[in-house]
């Protein structure tokens, strides 16, 4: 596991000038675009193919943001109240 | 059944049937509206023409030859002299009729605003609205639609025959951009031509006793039909006058729109001679007794029963006790083997009528045989292996239970038969949480499984004992309650002695088979405390400590040296300190209950259950529990404190008061004055309310029997104690004091503007004393508002209830431990993202470092 992962995006805001994005809020958990090494990895552990995922609109603010393209697998890293932090996965649609 | 399924569904079309379907699924022309001739038998092109099927066992289909089980039957058709619309397109028509050019017939639309990318919706809507036809410059008229049938072009009435021939002419291309599959259906088809004419089956006659004939309202409506149908087509052939045609077509057209829908809007409902109203098609299909949620969606089963239940605390919380005459009636089928032979003679051996007996028996060959008094010892005789017997249901036998609403899977749990008299299910006390029963006249279902995959699923899965700790929230749904956590109360907290012989009533009542500690010697008899006799039914190795549910919080926990009792410590199995109530075995609390199911079983769980509320039901019968009015009595002085308190806080409100009536009131930030008076006055008089019923649960102490209850978890609460012994205090509607009615008042009884406690709604009296007349007034518009908040309330929630059910119905959690969907979608990666079962995973470690260490080390 890489060492940003869960961390949220604060630390890059200088690079923006200091312009603020959805994905400073705490509520917006960490995404990410995953490589298509991972992508290979992440289908073969639940044995399904790419439409089965949940999906995340190409439109929706946090994917316009990370530059997420359509057919891309965006990897969330979220708080979670029973286990720590929760990772999930959504296939960028339309 | 697998080898038969050669073939799969690959899609599902639908369209609508057009006249030349009609035509050719037809077996013949209906003509004349009667049904039987003189002799008895159907008219042939009547509406019982036998060529539709027959419905007499005697007689065979003149189509297909078979009889009544096997005729599926037939349709006929009915050819209209004059076409007629469709009630069920009215809506599909208006938006075609408008959406296309009155002259050219073509979709009123560029181009490009066929792509339109907004769907369907948008683009009919943007068609519907033009006013001129981009392809011919034809000027539209606008199309209203008159209900229920009738259409408009610009005020001049369409006829069917018109609007038939303008949806002929719309091109298969631009139905697609209606929605509509050219090839399964043609726009026109929704006018129709011909009418299809049910087979008999469908709309069976009744013979009355008296041997007279009662037709179904479905053949009545097709009467009515062929008559117009008949008259339209003579009045039209001789040339009548235009306006006779016309109001017998108008008669057609309502006939046909009541055969399809009776309730349709802008109709009279046509009605039977005795004025009730027709049930015709849309009323066999729609609503909640219609075909689709009566029949289809609701099925009804057989090895079933319902009657009234009934407590029962000496049977076991798996078992349920089922009436002797019921178990007569369900049966279990049993295979006959070289070693149930002659346990299976014997039974059949009994007959139908003596309780372990049976009912039928299966020959290898399938064919089932009635066992009766005559042929029993007969058929016993020929019992050999292959055959099956369908015996009376016997202790042991597994069932399921089920109270309505079904809204949890503990609503449906597997219990053990046992039979008994009279003529109720019983059921253990300790079941009712899951089902949310009580005995006040509560009805429940139960089920008899069949096969031996399906018992051993119930028996597995399905078991009380294996569902006493919930999956909701991890802790234990079946648990003691009411009198049960009293008894446990007076049982275990302090030292309580019992003498032997109450000590052997006791366990004597709870089956105790083993050894006894050592007995003490109180006033020269041999006694055992409560807490010893508690202690024999824990597990030798059982170590717990937490607070009892009559702890105080008090901020420093003096753990076993707690003045009250209130901490629990077992050792060794050995219960030290501390009473037993609610916190250690009542419902949805109960510590004790979930470690032992959960560290020693749920074997151990559930005998726990079956013996503790034994023993403690017993205790409390020794003890003597009960009630009276004197127990609610307080003492002059306390009385007279709480007067003072009351008095006290009365000047204060009217001290805010007298502030807010001379405008010196400081508001409160984002309020008005007044409602920072009307928050100030719930303070006081809550705050007052509060100290009186601390006062009061002081002076009655915990020895008092409605303490008892209310502090150990039993029934009750402080609140109520205080409202029955000391004061009732603020009603309140809508969460603030009562302030409507008259002008300026709640009630004539009071000066205009009084804000004082009494004129709006605060009682001082107590449910002991008595309320006054207006206190009781007010308490019943706060009573009011609860009832109705109740039932709201309760509506809401079960709808939110079943949007949920259907919208998660078929989700699973998959091998890998991830929540998929019946298509292998993925909803969740991992199960309550944990993937941990609350039944099975521990809860509450959080804090509980000491505990883990002891379990990690093994002491």
């Amino acid at each position: 596991m890489d060492k940003d992962r869960g961390k949220d995006n604060k630390d890059k805001k200088e690079g923006r000038d200091g312009k603020w994005e959805v994905s400073d809020h705490e509520l917006v958990p960490c995404h990410e675009i995953i490589s298509q090494k991972e992508v290979t990895a992440l289908l073969k552990e639940y044995d399904i193919e790419k439409e089965k995922l949940p999906k995340l609109l190409s439109t929706d603010p946090v994917a316009k943001e990370i530059g997420a393209k359509v057919n891309d697998i965006v990897r969330i890293t979220r708080k979670s109240s029973t286990s720590g932090v929760f990772i999930a996965y959504r296939l960028v649609m339309l | 059944m697998l080898d038969r399924m050669n073939k799969k569904i690959d899609n599902i079309a639908f369209g609508l049937l057009s006249p030349t379907e009609i035509r050719k699924m037809s077996v013949t022309s209906i003509i004349t509206p009667d049904t039987y001739g003189e002799d008895g038998f159907p008219i042939d092109m009547g509406l019982m023409d036998a060529r539709l099927g027959v419905m007499e066992p005697s007689l065979r289909c003149k189509t297909c030859g078979r009889r009544v089980s096997e005729c599926p039957g037939h349709f006929g058709h009915i050819d209209m002299a004059m076409p007629v619309i469709h009630v069920g397109y009215t809506k599909i028509l208006k938006d075609l009729l408008s959406g296309t050019c009155r002259k050219c017939n073509m979709m009123l639309l560029t181009k490009e605003e066929i792509s339109n990318p907004k769907g369907k919706k948008a683009i009919i809507k943007t068609a519907s609205s033009k006013s001129i036809c981009p392809h011919c410059g034809e000027e539209q008229r606008p199309i209203i639609l008159d209900k229920p049938t009738t259409f408009r072009e610009g005020g001049q009435r369409l006829t069917p025959v018109e609007i038939r021939q303008r949806l002929e002419q719309i091109s298969d291309e631009d139905l697609t951009h209606f929605g509509i599959d050219p090839k399964a259906t043609r726009p026109e088809w929704m006018v129709l031509t011909v009418l299809p004419v049910p087979p008999v089956a469908v709309r069976p006659s009744i013979t009355l006793e008296t041997g007279e004939r009662s037709e179904d309202d479905l053949t009545h409506k097709l009467a009515d039909i062929l008559r117009i149908n008949r008259r339209l087509r003579e009045n039209r052939d001789v040339g009548a006058p235009q306006l006779i045609v016309e109001d017998l077509w108008d008669l057609l057209q309502y006939h046909i729109t009541t055969y399809l829908d009776n309730q349709a809007p802008g109709i009279p409902p046509a009605r039977h001679r005795s004025g009730r109203q027709l049930k015709t098609l849309a009323q066999r299909l729609r609503g909640k007794e219609g075909r689709f949620r009566s029949n289809l969606s609701g099925k009804r089963v057989d090895y079933s029963a319902r009657t009234v239940i009934t407590p029962d605390p000496n049977i076991s919380i798996n078992e349920v006790g089922i009436p002797i005459d019921a178990a007569k009636i369900l049966t279990v089928s049993n295979a006959v083997n070289e070693y149930n032979m002659e346990m299976l003679k014997e039974i059949v051996r009994n007959g139908p009528n003596d309780h372990p007996g049976a009912n039928y028996i299966v020959r290898p060959d399938g064919a089932r045989l009635k066992i009766s008094e005559k042929n029993k010892e007969q058929l016993a005789e020929r019992l050999a292996q292959g055959f099956t017997v369908e015996r009376h249901l016997i202790d042991g036998d597994i069932v399921i239970f089920n109270r309505q609403p079904s809204l949890h899977r503990m609503s449906m749990m597997a219990h053990r038969v046992k039979v008994l008299p009279y003529h109720t299910f019983r059921l253990n006390l300790t079941v009712c949480p899951p089902y949310n029963a009580d005995f006040d006249g509560d009805e429940m279902n139960l089920h008899v499984p069949q096969s031996a995959e399906a018992i051993a699923e119930a028996k597995i899965l399905m078991m009380v004992q294996e569902n006493i700790i919930s999956p909701r929230f991890g802790g234990p749904v079946i648990g003691c309650l009411h009198d049960q956590i009293s008894g446990a109360y007076l049982l275990t907290r302090g030292e309580v002695y019992f003498d032997l012989e109450e000590c052997s009533t006791m366990l004597g009542d709870m089956g105790y088979r083993g050894k006894l500690p050592e007995p003490k010697i109180i006033d020269g008899k041999k006694c055992l405390s409560g807490k010893e006799l508690f202690s024999l039914l824990l597990p030798e190795d059982l170590n717990m400590e937490f607070k009892a549910s009559i702890c105080n919080n008090c901020k420093e926990c003096k753990k076993e040296n707690c003045d009250i009792d209130a901490y629990v410590m077992i050792k060794d199995g050995k219960l030290m300190h501390g009473t037993i109530d609610e916190k250690a075995i009542g419902v949805f609390k109960g510590a004790l209950i979930d470690k032992i199911t959960r560290d020693y079983g749920k074997d151990a769980g559930r005998e726990f259950l079956d013996t503790v509320s034994k023993l403690i039901v017993s205790a409390i019968m020794i003890r003597g529990f009960g009630i009276g009015l004197d127990d609610y009595d307080i003492l002059e002085e306390t009385s007279a404190q709480i007067e003072g308190l009351l008095t006290e806080s009365e000047e204060r409100l009217q001290e805010v008061v007298r502030a807010y009536k001379s405008n010196e009131l400081e508001p409160l930030p984002g309020r008005t004055i007044l409602e920072t008076l009307e928050m100030d006055a719930m303070k006081i008089l809550g705050r007052a309310r509060d100290r009186a019923g601390e006062i009061t649960g002081e002076e009655l102490g915990l020895d008092n029997t409605a303490v008892i209850m209310a502090s150990s978890g039993a029934r009750g609460s402080p609140l109520n104690l205080t409202q029955m012994a000391a004061i009732v205090g603020q009603q309140a509607v809508r969460g603030e004091r009562i302030s409507r009615g008259y002008h300026g008042r709640t009630l004539s009884h009071f000066k205009k503007d009084d804000l004082g406690s009494k004129a709006k709604g605060f009682v001082r009296a107590s449910f002991k004393e008595g309320m006054n007349l207006t206190e009781y007034f007010f308490h019943s518009m706060g009573g009011r508002e609860g009832l109705v908040d109740t039932a709201v309330r309760t509506s809401h929630s079960g709808y939110l209830q079943r949007r949920l059910i259907n919208a998660m119905i078929d989700l699973s959690v998959d091998q890998d431990l991830s929540v998929k969907d019946s298509a292998g979608n993925i909803i969740q990666f991992r199960y309550g993202e944990d993937g941990i079962d609350p039944t099975k995973g521990k809860t509450d470690w959080e804090g509980k470092i000491d505990e883990i260490l002891a379990h990690v080390t093994g002491g």
